[in-house]
């Protein structure tokens, strides 16, 4: 029972990202440029449990809508948008955290990330990525 | 003190008030200081019994709480805030504006924060956000785990943590808080109604905390698994209410201990959450016959809870729960019938999000006990002079804003 129970959680929580084709692209400053991130590095950074990957300071910066927000925040944190927005209002609301930063066009969030050492985030694929790199999570 | 009653006009009202002229742009919420804010409103009637204090058999609109705070990013590690809250809900709260947190937290590593001041106290899924209505689907979470009449009891500590994220590489990572403190003393709580309906006067308390938390992020997507602790002490003194001339008592609760395993799955628009909740205690009465000795109470309570988001605008859920009283020491003053030492409540919810900011939510309760005068939970005496029936059905509409 327990063994079928846990084969039920792997199928229904195999990422998304695995089986079908994403509609964004995760991106950063070129100071990431050569470091990995994997999948938990992602939910790490995303959700504020890490500041650092590899020695270096990462910021997450956030969509505040969209299909490659929605798709994202599914694939990669395993939350629906209104599930993220609650969870970084409850950090706030107990005083154990601050949202990350959030920006409502491609154009601001590309911006962002290309000026600031550390920034991390997503865009929807069609995007202009000038000025960042692109990164794939393993 | 913590808390402040605001002359002349009960503090929700001045909730109400500040939120409604705090205009949209203060919020502040892209700098390095940030000021937000929730508020709640709710009408409850129940057919029978009167619930959480309020007069819910004849329909009551009093039901209202909010919460204001300011944090300041100082640096990237250094973090400073504080917010105030405030509830009005039936005899629960009374309108005084309390201090809900205020901290300074440091983070050194990734792994090794430490905060200091007021904390909230994480204890299970939901015990440090449980004010917070817009971050769940329901009107009220299961009272078998999270009572809202026994809130101040366990909600916060004036005292340290250590906190911080570890790693597991391919299997996650674990977040723990650590945290020992002292626990405010609150008189408008359900917890010292219970005291003095178990037919007590004059009461004082304090009390002292230390526990953990532990929570697991799996690598399966969506599935966070965790377990905390808590093991309290509280000493009281009061005066026996029914004795012609004043017999002053003493106690020690020497061992109360929590123990609570969650877990929380969300899959696609699917979300489920349940926890199991035992909790101990043991208690030492000093003072002249006729106080018993010594008491002992095990109050174990769980939920199980699912809910569907059907469209931005739409979520549907239910849940049951479950509490049991058992009275480990002296059992021959055990209640027995229909409906004691137990509280069985069945839920269903629909809550309606207009806006990100602004929701509302009806919810049906079908609740079967009214638990024990030695351990009052949502139902007690002095709402009840003509007894308290075994069954309660309970609509509930709440709406609530948060900025």
């Amino acid at each position: 029972m327990l063994r079928l129970a846990l084969a039920m959680f792997l199928v229904l929580g195999t990422s998304p990202a695995q089986t079908r084709a994403a509609s964004y692209v995760v991106i950063a400053n070129p100071n990431l440029a050569d470091t990995e991130v994997s999948g938990s590095d992602m939910r790490r950074i995303f959700l504020g449990a890490v500041t650092r990957i590899d020695g270096k300071p990462v910021q997450p910066v956030v969509a505040r809508s969209g299909d490659a927000h929605k798709q994202f925040v599914a694939d990669w944190l395993g939350k629906t948008e209104s599930g993220l927005q609650n969870y970084f209002r409850t950090l706030v609301f107990t005083g154990k955290g601050s949202p990350p930063k959030s920006f409502a066009t491609t154009v601001e969030i590309i911006d962002y990330i290309a000026s600031t050492e550390g920034a991390i985030g997503y865009v929807s694929l069609d995007a202009n990525l000038t000025g960042v790199v692109r990164l794939e999570p393993k | 003190m913590s808390t402040i009653r605001i002359a002349g006009a009960p503090g929700v009202a001045t909730l109400m008030l500040l939120l409604a002229v705090v205009p949209a742009r203060a919020q502040m919420n892209e700098g390095p200081v940030q000021f937000h804010g929730f508020f709640t409103q709710g009408y409850a009637i129940s057919d029978h019994n009167n619930y959480l204090t309020m007069n819910t058999s004849q329909g009551t609109a009093q039901m209202t709480d909010g919460g204001l705070n300011l944090t300041w990013q100082v640096n990237d590690k250094l973090r400073v805030g504080a917010q105030v809250y405030d509830r009005y809900i039936g005899d629960l709260g009374k309108g005084r504006v309390s201090l809900d947190w205020a901290l300074v937290d440091y983070r050194f590593r990734d792994w090794l924060g430490f905060r200091a001041g007021r904390v909230k106290t994480p204890l299970g899924l939901f015990n440090d956000s449980q004010d917070q209505e817009f971050s769940y689907t329901w009107a009220l979470l299961p009272q078998a785990v999270y009572p809202l009449d026994l809130r101040e009891t366990y909600n916060a500590h004036t005292g340290g943590d250590l906190y911080g994220a570890i790693p597991l590489g391919r299997k996650g990572y674990v977040s723990y808080q650590m945290y020992a403190g002292t626990v405010p003393s609150d008189y408008r709580t359900g917890f010292l109604y219970g005291i003095e309906d178990a037919g007590f006067r004059n009461v004082t308390y304090s009390g002292r905390t230390t526990g953990y938390d532990l929570r697991w992020t799996t690598p399966v997507s969506g599935l966070m698994a965790g377990v905390s602790q808590s093991f309290s002490e509280r000493e009281y003194e009061g005066e026996l209410a029914a004795a012609p001339i004043i017999i002053k008592g003493k106690a020690k609760t020497y061992f109360s201990r929590q123990t609570a395993l969650y877990a929380e799955f969300v899959h696609g628009p699917w979300r489920l959450d349940a926890e199991y909740r035992a909790w101990k205690s043991l208690t030492r009465i000093l003072g002249p016959p006729p106080l018993p000795g010594r008491s002992g109470q095990n109050t174990p309570g769980w939920f199980a809870a699912l809910s569907y988001r059907v469209s931005k605008l739409v979520e549907i859920g239910a849940y049951r729960s479950q509490y049991k009283f058992q009275e480990l020491l002296d059992p021959v003053v055990t209640q027995t019938g229909p409906g004691a030492n137990h509280v069985d409540d069945t839920t269903v919810t629909i809550r309606l999000d207009p806006t990100p900011y602004w929701n509302i939510k009806v919810e049906g309760h079908f609740i079967d006990g009214f638990g024990s005068v030695l351990s009052a939970r949502g139902f007690y005496p002095r709402y009840h002079p003509q007894g308290i029936q075994p069954n309660t059905n309970m609509l509930v509409v709440r709406t609530g804003i948060v900025f």
